[in-house]
């Protein structure tokens, strides 16, 4: 056992801490870029709903002209 | 007292904004411990008698494992709690829980065959122990796939929590798949009843990295959470007004 080497193999190890920066910041990443998408969508989200309640509205009051 | 806190989590709005109190402090903690265990890992601590300095990937493999099925955990007890107190925030924690708990199974996998291949001669074998963690990363898949693809957010909900409640029968799979049948991994290094099996030059830097994951892992719920809660209480006025601020 007294002339037994290890095997030195740097190139495993910096794999393994590459894997794991990388995959570190994608984590850190995805909900920022998410976050963005998000709040885009909802804004949409949010005009969509008020044209709705727009033509709900006019529509309403056109009927309600008619039946006078 | 307790419990008033304990309550007020189940607010979204009072979580969306205490998360964001939060937030610097807890990704501040992380940093420093991420940065020092690195450092200590794979600078400081000694090279091992047989492994040489191939042992510095266990310091973000063991806890890369430890938090794949600590997660999976976390989201199948706030799935039952979602089911049986009917809680909406459980069911959002539970779903912002899958994605990063298949990171971390993902990075289990990973830095597991790349330590595989110098001391085994393989990237990959099917015994016990990886096939039960990759049955996990499928686990993760599934919940957040199953999740998407049902419209109607009540069922999706609780199609979601029941796989994740099914699926927790394959953490002690994992867990002492080593013990029970015969596998090329090794076993436990740490057990919370016996002394560790390595020395303390080694256990030190493996549980600053223990508890750093463990921080990263609530550090990135958060944010997670937030999202998840803004999709969620899309109709809510108080949502409104924060998308549109």
């Amino acid at each position: 056992m007294g002339d037994y080497l290890p095997p030195d193999r740097w190139e495993f190890i910096w794999a393994s801490y590459a894997v794991f920066i990388v995959t570190f910041i994608v984590m850190i990443v995805i909900p920022i870029v998410r976050r963005k998408q998000l709040k885009q969508e909802l804004k949409q989200y949010y005009q969509r709903k008020q044209l709705l309640q727009n033509d709900t509205e006019q529509e309403t009051e056109k009927n309600s002209k008619l039946v006078e | 007292m307790a419990w008033t806190w304990f309550f007020r989590l189940g607010s979204p709005k009072w979580f969306y904004q205490i998360a964001a109190r939060w937030q610097p402090w807890i990704w501040g903690l992380t940093a420093i411990g991420l940065i020092t265990g690195v450092v200590w890992g794979l600078w400081i601590a000694p090279p091992d008698y047989y492994q040489g300095d191939l042992q510095r990937i266990m310091y973000i493999h063991v806890p890369a494992a430890y938090l794949s099925m600590f997660v999976y955990v976390v989201m199948a007890v706030s799935s039952a709690i979602g089911l049986i107190w009917r809680m909406k925030m459980a069911f959002s924690v539970a779903m912002s829980c899958s994605p990063i708990g298949a990171a971390f199974t993902f990075l289990a996998l990973v830095t597991g065959a790349l330590w595989g291949k110098p001391t085994w001669g393989t990237y990959w074998v099917f015994d016990a122990r990886l096939t039960s963690e990759l049955i996990l990363l499928f686990l993760y898949f599934g919940h957040m796939a199953l999740f998407n693809s049902i419209h109607e957010r009540k069922t999706a909900d609780k199609a979601a929590a029941i796989l994740a409640i099914v699926g927790v029968v394959n953490i002690p799979i994992i867990h002492f798949s080593v013990e029970w049948w015969n596998s090329l991994h090794q076993s436990a290094s740490l057990s919370k009843l016996e002394k560790p099996a390595i020395d303390s030059s080694m256990l030190w830097p493996l549980l600053i990295m223990i508890v750093s994951f463990k921080l990263f892992f609530v550090s990135l719920l958060l944010p997670y959470l937030r999202n998840h809660i803004l999709w969620r209480e899309r109709d809510a006025k108080w949502v409104e007004e924060e998308v549109k601020s």
